[in-house]
């Protein structure tokens, strides 16, 4: 018995069935989607710095689902450009990339003037405590963050000093003495660090370039 | 396994998938990736590569069971 099939039914076998790996991408952006959503309106808390790797992640997901109804070349080059952002976004924390360009002079004189933070995204950062008021300063401590270039800080003789230096690629000069290469870590204490009343804790990034502490 | 199964395409989900739970737990604070590191990135990535040309050859030289 010969079976008939009404147009709309015809269309319908004709009609290709979505891939896998489409469905569960979609999908998945929705969650994705809707979590950042739900952290923009305050309701929940996500880390900004873990979407892109989420991101990467749900392309992942997809594509091993995909794989089982063939290529998907459109989603590994989403997923190629997901894993260079995700990258690009790991070496470049967002603090880094606040602050401006250009040269920037700090030269503060007393404890209500030091802040607590400075930042540049691509120049020269003249940190300048010379003429820092030191008699009732306490314990300070000072983070120095630039993107792409130099931080120089310069320091008075007589002060209590912590200093935590790293570049991710450039050198590290803490008092004549020179560091190179890449993810250069260097630490001082100065001698009577923790015994003074009086002492600044620099914590010293530059993600590449150059980090000078001089007296 | 299917006919249609794509080997490339799986490998480069396992590799997608991998990178981006290790990116997680670097924006969690569980390490840290900084820009020194490319350089080791770099030869990491020929190595992916790599897997998937690997992975996707053996895969489409493998006998077809006829059914």
């Amino acid at each position: 018995m010969a079976v008939t099939q009404s147009p709309a039914q015809a269309e319908d076998t004709q009609r290709p069935s979505p891939a896998r790996g489409t469905i569960v991408f979609g999908a998945m952006l929705i969650v994705v989607g809707m979590a950042w959503l739900l952290e923009r309106l305050d309701v929940v808390d996500i880390d900004p710095s873990m979407i892109l790797p989420s991101l990467l992640a749900v392309i992942g997901i997809a594509l091993l689902i995909g794989a089982w109804d063939g290529e998907h070349s459109a989603l590994v080059v989403l997923g190629v450009i997901a894993a260079i952002l995700t990258v690009i976004a790991a070496v470049t924390p967002f603090g880094s990339l606040n602050g401006g360009i250009g040269d920037r002079q700090h030269t503060p004189r007393s404890a209500a003037e030091l802040s607590t933070e400075y930042t540049l995204a691509i120049g020269q950062l003249n940190l300048d405590l010379t003429e820092l008021a030191t008699a009732d300063l306490g314990r300070q401590h000072v983070t120095v963050r630039v993107g792409a270039g130099e931080a120089t800080i310069t320091v008075p003789p007589d002060l209590g000093l912590a200093i935590d230096a790293s570049v991710g690629a450039g050198d590290v000069i803490l008092f004549d003495t020179k560091w190179s290469g890449l993810n250069v870590d260097r630490s001082y204490r100065s001698p009577g660090y923790g015994v003074e009343t009086n002492s600044i804790v620099l914590d010293i990034e530059v993600m590449a370039g150059q980090v000078e502490v001089t007296r | 396994m299917n006919d249609r199964f794509h080997p490339g395409t799986f490998t480069a989900g396992v590799i997608f998938l991998l990178l981006g739970i290790a990116f997680l737990f670097e924006a969690a604070g569980a390490w840290t990736f900084r820009l020194g590191d490319l350089a080791t990135l770099g030869p990491l990535t020929i190595v992916g590569v790599g897997v998937a040309v690997l992975v996707s050859s053996i895969w489409s030289g493998r006998p077809k069971i006829e059914e």
